[in-house]
């Protein structure tokens, strides 16, 4: 018995200690990153290591980032892009996932396949092409082209479909008998059913759209309509080739909100993920 | 409230036949019940009515209009399904308001909460909670209107969903062996008030078991459905006492019937078991027969005198009845007698006793076919 306890707690032990270097390795360059932020030009290149800053640079260097860049445009285009994407996803994964899921058609095995076979193809792979018709159109430098390619996403109507799937058939029937129609039982019926699901699949759209750096740098050109990454690299460009406490400053910033996010939505987030089988 | 008629119904799932040619006429306020064994067809005749499924070939009329081609919504039957299949996220009260919300309110109105609070949705919100409310409390489940399913007892579900049913007066209730998922106690409660429900309401009820004790107390008339084709369709006590088919025979009753291999000559000689049988029946045909006795239509005698004899294999003993089961050398299934207790109750297991078959009572069933043969004097109490 006492051997028992003894082996449970020094597993226990090292599985703490497993994950807990996992969680450190993972959040140094954060950390770092904030300290930098809040060290001064001359103790950022100081040989030797040292962690805490020891005189304070940190006004300064937030002070340069929201009076040299339009940090705030930065922010606003940020929110409104990804904001915009991860709606017009939902609208369109829903409906989707949901005939996928419980609608038998024909082909319906062939449509789940090609867009398991999308998953596999990276922007980079069409980027060309949606350039050309973007220029095209004379829609470069606009909120339209940072979202549009974006608005289908097939992980969204895979995740949808696998928790839509498990949804009990009768349930759907029943509202069919009750006169619901297929639209009102997809968003009324179903889907309050997958809200961990949708929960999770926004947070991780968000946080990989809010950070995309590829696409906004191939359609946008104008400080105006750049995403907060981008501003960033604008801003490394014209203004401080090597002022790196001003640009860990604005890591710092254009990272906040998400992390902010985050913190709030965490329960339903870690709910949403462990819901997925 | 209206009848229903199903004309040679075939469906097939992937090449595999689950319904043939199946005809049935529900009268406008019946309770029937589709019983068979599982897998028979009989969910997939209900899911086509309900318009759930779609016919290979054959036609349903509701109310003497053809609704082949309309949408589950439009049939305008309520379905009580085996789960219940409550909204999970609706409380009691959303979801028996769910059906007439979505019959009467517009899209508008139902789409947006707000457009619930005007003046004409208001008024129509009113007529829904009284109607609610009424059958809530016929129901008794008043109490649990603003509960979530997953908060309810079985039993509360199930009324739930009856409830759900109810309040919006269909054409006809289709139940999906509601009972099943209740357990044995509640199952007899429940299906009390199923049938004071059919009373009350006078509807048509169409109602899908596999158990034949249910059917048989529940139902105006019973549809025995096997392999997907209607054997038989009539009141509860003809399907007993009158079965046309060997399968009906076995399928109603408990405990089953008896069924023993003979041949008959034309003079109305049998031979059972190897033994030759005095049977005072003019047999509707000769040759190797099935002879079907339920087990409260045949007696035990002295061993000496009878002609038939065996020994007991197995006492049940029931409290009012003992049913006694006899070993019969010949036959590989033992016979059972049902017996009153004071008669009965001398019996031993191992005693060797004699089976006394009462002629009248003896259905006699086609070998190969499995078909009723009827002796003219059955015929003739039959028509």
């Amino acid at each position: 018995m006492r051997g028992r306890r003894l082996s449970s707690i020094i597993a226990s032990v090292t599985a703490h200690a497993v994950l807990m270097a996992g969680a450190v390795i993972m959040l140094t360059p954060f950390l770092w990153m904030e300290l930098t932020s809040l060290k001064p030009p001359q103790e950022i290149f100081r040989l030797g290591l040292h962690i805490l800053p020891r005189e304070w640079g940190g006004a300064e260097n937030y002070g340069r980032v929201f009076s040299d860049t339009p940090m705030l445009r930065f922010l606003l285009n940020g929110i409104v892009v990804c904001g915009a994407i991860v709606i017009l996803q939902i609208l369109i994964a829903v409906p989707a996932a949901y005939a996928l899921a419980k609608i038998p058609f024909r082909g319906r095995g062939l449509f789940f396949a090609l867009i398991l076979v999308s998953l596999l193809v990276p922007i980079q792979v069409p980027s060309l092409f949606l350039y050309l018709g973007f220029a095209r159109a004379g829609l470069l430098d606009s909120y339209a082209s940072l979202v549009l390619p974006f608005i289908i996403s097939a992980f969204a109507i895979f995740l949808l479909r696998q928790h839509f799937l498990q949804f009990p058939q009768e349930v759907v029937e029943a509202a069919r008998l009750d006169k619901f129609g297929e639209f009102e039982i997809a968003w009324r019926i179903v889907l309050p059913s997958a809200r961990p699901a949708i929960g999770a699949f926004a947070v991780f759209s968000m946080v990989a759209h809010w950070n995309d750096l590829y696409w906004p740098l191939v359609v946008v050109t104008d400080p105006e309509m750049a995403t907060p990454p981008l501003g960033v690299v604008f801003f490394r460009n014209q203004e401080s080739g090597s002022d790196f406490g001003a640009l860990m400053a604005a890591a710092t910033v254009i990272s906040a909100p998400l992390i902010i996010a985050f913190l709030a939505a965490q329960k339903t987030f870690v709910r949403g993920l462990t819901s997925i089988r | 409230m209206a009848s229903i008629t199903v004309s040679d119904i075939s469906k097939a799932f992937s090449g595999q036949p689950i319904l043939r040619d199946v005809s049935l006429d529900i009268r406008d306020g019946e309770f029937l019940s589709l019983v068979g064994p599982s897998g028979c067809g009989k969910s997939t005749l209900l899911r086509i009515i309900a318009g759930l499924e779609e016919q290979d070939h054959g036609s349903v009329e509701i109310g003497g209009r053809s609704v082949d081609a309309e949408r589950p919504g439009r049939r305008d039957v309520a379905m009580v399904f085996q789960s219940y299949a409550l909204y999970p996220h609706l409380s009691v009260y959303d979801n028996m308001a769910a059906p007439l919300r979505q019959r009467s309110l517009t899209q508008f109105q139902r789409g947006f909460g707000l457009a619930r609070l005007l003046p004409k949705a208001r008024r129509k919100e009113a007529e829904f909670r009284r109607e609610i409310e009424a059958t809530a409390t016929m129901l008794g489940i008043s109490g649990l209107l603003q509960r979530k399913p997953a908060q309810l007892s079985g039993g509360q579900r199930q009324r739930v969903a009856l409830g759900r049913a109810i309040v919006r007066h269909p054409k006809a209730f289709l139940m999906d062996e509601p009972l099943s998922n209740l357990d044995a106690k509640l199952r007899d409660t429940v299906r009390a008030e199923i049938s004071a429900l059919h009373r009350r309401l006078g509807a048509t009820f169409l109602y899908v078991t596999h158990d034949q004790a249910e059917a048989m107390t529940m139902s105006d008339r019973i549809a025995i459905i096997m392999e997907g084709q209607v054997l038989q369709i009539g009141a509860p006590s003809d399907v007993y006492h009158d079965p046309a088919d060997l399968r009906v025979a076995r399928f109603i009753g408990s405990p089953r019937i008896n069924v023993l291999a003979g041949e008959i000559d034309g003079s109305g000689r049998a031979v059972l078991l190897g033994r030759a049988f005095d049977l005072d029946i003019a047999p509707p045909a000769h040759g190797k027969v099935q002879l079907a006795f339920r087990p409260h239509d045949a007696g035990l005698c002295n061993a000496d005198t009878a002609q038939l004899v065996g020994t007991i294999s197995h006492i049940e003993n029931l409290g009012s009845d003992i049913l006694i089961h006899l070993a019969l050398p010949g036959s590989e299934e033992p016979v059972i007698i049902r017996e009153s207790h004071e008669t009965a109750i001398h019996r031993r297991l191992g005693d060797s006793v004699g089976l006394k078959l009462d002629s009248k009572k003896l259905l006699v069933f086609d070998e190969t076919t499995g078909k009723r043969l009827r002796t003219p004097a059955q015929t003739e109490t039959a028509s």
